[in-house]
């Protein structure tokens, strides 16, 4: 039964991704699936940092919001065209990447934490500060854009959004797994468990991480604080190590925040309070809750072999 | 020269209420309070409230913030460390948590008091204003450094004086040896969660002046509050004060000189000068702390 879902999944998401946006032709529904798809690669590369590498950091979003004020800076000021904003997010975001990991990966647990909070609302604040060059709170309006002038606000025109998204979104996995699962992902998990032991086994760490800092820069290249809550909230309620928690929890907030907007704030404290139970009460996310039954059942309270981001952090009880 | 030099003695004194909190909160319980803002936020709403209904006096204000930033002190230390202390991944899901709490509560913020930010009143206009060199010193600025000295000595004098104080500091020194000695981490941790949220109130009313009241403006006060703890070195009293000194004029020079919206970048950049040639900070320099 669980090996079938298990081998399900994958085929089931991407059939329902080709078959929805025709199913409702509807601009609504399609911008929704494009923020999903934004959200769901922002995730999956912002995981890799949290979950397998198990380094605390919120300078993700600062890697977006970097590349995309790059490229729309540059497009609206020296005419760059859409197709030139992948090998130029990708620069900037692997130069920032670096710039950033170089001082932080030397640093463990919180202060990683601070240092990097600090960094995105530093970002946030210079951007909206600077209405001259970055056009402050509004953003920058006119960038070129994969959508064609003629199809613009058009149902056709999410189309050539959706399929871009869809793009990035099979980049952003093959990074994942490609990272997740090979030579770099066991170092870190490694680094991640006990760092003497990735050390006398000759695991060069700072590179490591350095290593997925870059990686997951590049491919990524909105945010202030709510943006990075929400978003932290998404992985943290599906589940850090998985994939497939990843896409459930993004599905399930994303749902809530969109489609409750008429509510006003108290959906945003419906996910803060469902935020605090998955957190008190589970170990893995919603994609954990089927492992912790069955271990709840055989009545084993040992650990999962690939835990929430385990204890790198610094400090507190040994 | 002289302004800047006021401003900044302002600002070290709001922020080390700030981060004091911080501080001990990480090195005595091994938790990082990503809910230290939205604290802020509650105790400054907190304030204005209690001025608005029962009185517009320092006394009663000031009562207000304690108040209201203890209270959420208290609910930390309730939905957070209590159903925590001890499980797995503590130090992650601690984390987790109060940045839970934090979207919880900005929003329960704004639906209960709304998104329009109100005046702080003014409590400190019975204090004269001075004049140092030319420069007028703000009653405001005043009573928060006045305020802000008196709570810190007494906050000190706690930590030295009391055996609740007595257990933290043994706490932020070894947590192995502390429960050798039979001090109750819970005890602790219900000192530090209630005292650090009374602290961030009382810099909550002293700012009001400055940002105003609002349901999200705890963040900034927060961020400031994590630099300086951060550059203090976690856990060091000493180290903290030091910090919010040079902080406080890191930013008031780069406010004056180069521009309001620099004031984050250069505090980055001086933190990772800092953190590259001290990862643990001012700690060490002034006193020994918990690695």
């Amino acid at each position: 039964m669980r090996r079938a879902f298990d081998l399900a999944f994958w085929p089931v998401v991407i059939v329902l991704a080709v078959v929805l946006p025709p199913l409702y032709n509807d601009s609504y529904v399609m911008a929704e699936l494009v923020l999903f798809g934004i959200y769901f690669a922002i995730n999956l590369m912002w995981s890799l940092v949290l979950g397998t590498a198990g380094l605390y950091s919120f300078a993700t979003l600062a890697f977006v919001g970097a590349a995309a004020y790059s490229c729309a800076w540059l497009s609206i000021n020296h005419g760059l065209p859409w197709w030139a904003y992948a090998p130029v997010g990708i620069a900037v975001g692997a130069l920032g990447g670096l710039l950033v990991a170089l001082p932080a990966v030397r640093l463990r647990g919180v202060y990683f934490a601070l240092l990097t909070i600090g960094l995105v609302e530093a970002c946030n604040q210079y951007v909206t500060g600077d209405t001259a060059n970055l056009g402050g709170a509004q953003g920058l309006v006119g960038a070129d854009s994969i959508i064609p002038p003629s199809k613009q606000g058009l149902i056709d025109g999410y189309y050539y959004a959706y399929a871009g998204i869809g793009v990035i979104v099979i980049v952003a996995l093959l990074v994942y797994w490609w990272v997740s699962s090979g030579r770099l992902g066991l170092q870190l998990r490694t680094a991640r468990e006990s760092e003497p032991v990735a050390q006398a086994l000759g695991i060069d760490i700072p590179r490591a991480r350095l290593a997925v800092f870059v990686i997951t820069a590049a491919v990524l290249g909105l945010f202030d604080f709510s943006t990075l809550l929400l978003l932290f909230a998404m992985i943290v309620v599906g589940g850090i190590n998985s994939p497939r928690g990843i896409l459930l929890g993004t599905a399930l907030l994303q749902f809530i925040e969109q489609h409750y907007v008429s509510w006003g704030a108290p959906r945003l404290i419906l996910l803060g309070v469902i935020m605090l139970l998955i957190t008190l009460f589970t170990t893995d996310g919603l994609a954990g809750i089927p492992a912790q039954i069955g271990r709840l059942l055989r009545g084993r309270g040992t650990p999962a072999a690939d835990d929430v981001a385990a204890a790198t952090m610094g400090g507190g009880p040994p | 020269m002289t302004d800047v030099l006021i401003t900044a003695i302002f600002l070290a004194a709001v922020y080390s209420l700030v981060a004091l909190g911080l501080s001990l909160t990480w090195a005595g319980l091994g938790f990082l309070n990503l809910a230290h803002g939205v604290t802020y936020s509650a105790a400054a709403v907190g304030a204005y409230e209690a001025s608005i209904h029962i009185g517009g006096n320092a006394f009663v204000v000031l009562i207000g913030g304690i108040v209201s930033g203890a209270l959420v002190g208290l609910v930390i230390f309730l939905v957070v460390f209590m159903p925590l202390d001890g499980r797995r991944n503590f130090d992650l899901r601690t984390l987790i948590a109060t940045l839970a709490l934090a979207l919880l509560g900005e929003n329960l913020l704004l639906d209960k008091f709304g998104p329009q930010p109100q005046t702080f009143p003014e409590i400190f206009s019975w204090l004269p204003t001075i004049n140092i060199q030319g420069t007028n010193v703000t009653s405001d600025q005043e009573g928060a450094v006045l305020a802000a000295i008196v709570l810190v000595a007494a906050f000190v004098a706690f930590l030295d004086g009391s055996r609740i104080g007595l257990g933290v500091r043994a706490l932020t020194q070894n947590v192995e040896g502390a429960r050798l000695v039979g001090i109750d981490r819970r005890t602790a941790a219900f000192a530090i969660l209630v005292t650090s949220g009374a602290l961030v109130g009382v810099a909550a009313v002293l700012l009001g002046p400055v940002y105003f009241v609002s349901y999200n403006n705890g963040l900034q006060p927060m961020i400031k509050g994590l630099t300086v703890a951060m550059l203090g070195g976690l856990g060091s009293v000493r180290g903290t004060i030091a910090a919010a000194v040079i902080v406080a004029l890191v930013e008031s020079l780069t406010a004056t000189y180069i521009g309001a919206e620099d004031v984050l970048v250069s505090l980055f950049v001086l933190i990772a000068i800092v953190l590259l040639v001290r990862p643990r900070g001012l700690a060490g320099i002034l006193e020994t702390t918990r690695a």
